[in-house]
């Protein structure tokens, strides 16, 4: 009895931690992502080299957000933050049409990495304020999600700009680590 | 990409702000294909700013006006008689760098001089960095990566100050909006020497990786 109280104590001390791992093609947002969600605002980015990383509070959960540079070059360094990501978000963008398939090709080729084998994955179809954005079913097939077997992921429609979609992101990501 | 040009990584930011935002590669951290090497050896970064209205703010203010100017299809981009004919593969590496703007208090006066060194540059660098990618490992392997000939470059040899009238005898003849309104601008106390010297300046503080490109030149960056 005892030890069930102290449990239920120790949830409402002891916020709980995220380790994510933010990935995806270059120019997808995902500085803009991370910076909307850690300062609220917008705010000009250039192309990252190496890593932001940040720390966002949100019900009581702290999510680390890793937040890595997309560039072609450097994305060979991704696996080098695998180890501890308990989710990956996979953020794209949604009006590039033309580079649709290579981002599906670097979340396939990333997910058969033994190191995510535990992560959860948040795909975040960005830039949903353009005109030209192809909308979440589409994305979701591009994407070849359906072909995912064993893994809890989920799409999420977003515009980093606004804001839009993000917290409903981290949500589901939140409901995921209670599930554990 | 999206115009083809070089940029400082100050201008980059800016660019994939815009709306539509424009698609800016990273030198040393992409890999250029045949078809985008061609695209930017053809559009280069001539004669852009010349085209800049001259009631301007801010640097910012300039590099979003002349960039939305020069993607307009029907503007005249690089249709100046005296075109550079520097036989080089690659053109350089800031938008600024085109010779109307060589008067003596201007803040782009040291983007001729590095020129040479730097057109050899991007595709060196990105040879050896995509080839070296394997034995990259994170965060050593960016200390790795060879430091650039580019706007660092700048604090070397910067420039004596022109003659005033020196963009007078630019071999191309000048642009016509400086001719006209010489006065105009360029000695703006705002504006400092080099406002690309600032974006640098802020790197090497940084103390980040020895890169030029490090993002610790953002002001996105908080740790820096």
């Amino acid at each position: 009895m005892g030890l069930f109280f102290s449990s239920i104590f120790s949830r409402f001390i002891h916020k709980k931690e995220m380790r994510l791992l933010m990935v995806g093609l270059d120019a997808a947002g995902k500085t803009t992502v991370l910076y909307k969600l850690k300062l609220g605002e917008v705010v000009t980015t250039i192309p990252t080299i190496g890593f932001n990383v940040e720390t966002v509070e949100y019900k009581n959960i702290s999510f680390t957000v890793w937040d890595v540079g997309g560039q072609n070059v450097i994305r060979p360094l991704w696996r080098h933050y695998y180890q501890n990501t308990m989710g990956l978000i996979f953020v794209v963008d949604s009006s590039d049409r033309e580079r649709i398939q290579e981002a599906a090709l670097e979340l396939q080729m990333m997910l058969e990495d033994d190191g995510l084998r535990d992560a959860v994955v948040l795909v975040l179809a960005n830039k949903q304020d353009l005109p030209t954005a192809m909308p979440v079913h589409e994305m979701t097939e591009k994407l070849r999600m359906h072909a995912m077997k064993g893994r809890d992921w989920y799409i999420q429609s977003t515009c980093a700009t606004n804001g839009t979609g993000l917290y409903e992101g981290l949500d589901w990501l939140s409901n995921q680590l209670s599930k554990r | 990409m999206t115009v083809g040009s070089f940029v400082c990584t100050t201008c980059s930011g800016i660019l994939r702000g815009l709306n539509p935002p424009h698609r800016v590669k990273s030198i040393s951290m992409t890999t250029f294909t045949q078809q985008e090497i061609e695209f930017l050896q053809k559009h280069s970064n001539e004669s852009w700013l010349g085209t800049v209205e001259r009631d301007i703010d801010t640097l910012s203010d300039v590099i979003k006006k002349f960039y939305l100017l020069s993607s307009e299809p029907s503007h005249p981009v690089g249709s100046e008689p005296g075109r550079r004919s520097t036989a080089v593969p690659a053109p350089p590496v800031i938008p600024s760098m085109q010779q109307g703007f060589t008067a003596s208090t201007n803040p782009f006066v040291a983007a001729p001089i590095p020129l040479e060194s730097m057109c050899t540059n991007p595709f060196q660098t990105n040879n050896r960095s995509s080839s070296a990618t394997g034995s990259m490992s994170m965060p050593s392997g960016f200390s790795n990566t060879p430091s650039f000939c580019l706007p660092t470059s700048f604090s070397g040899n910067f420039p004596h100050p022109f003659p005033p009238a020196s963009y007078h005898q630019q071999p191309n003849g000048g642009f016509p909006v400086y001719t006209q309104k010489p006065q105009m601008s360029y000695g703006q106390p705002a504006v400092s020497n080099n406002p690309f010297m600032c974006a640098v300046s802020t790197d090497e503080q940084g103390g980040g990786p020895a890169s030029p490109y490090s993002t610790s030149g953002s002001s996105t960056n908080p740790f820096l």
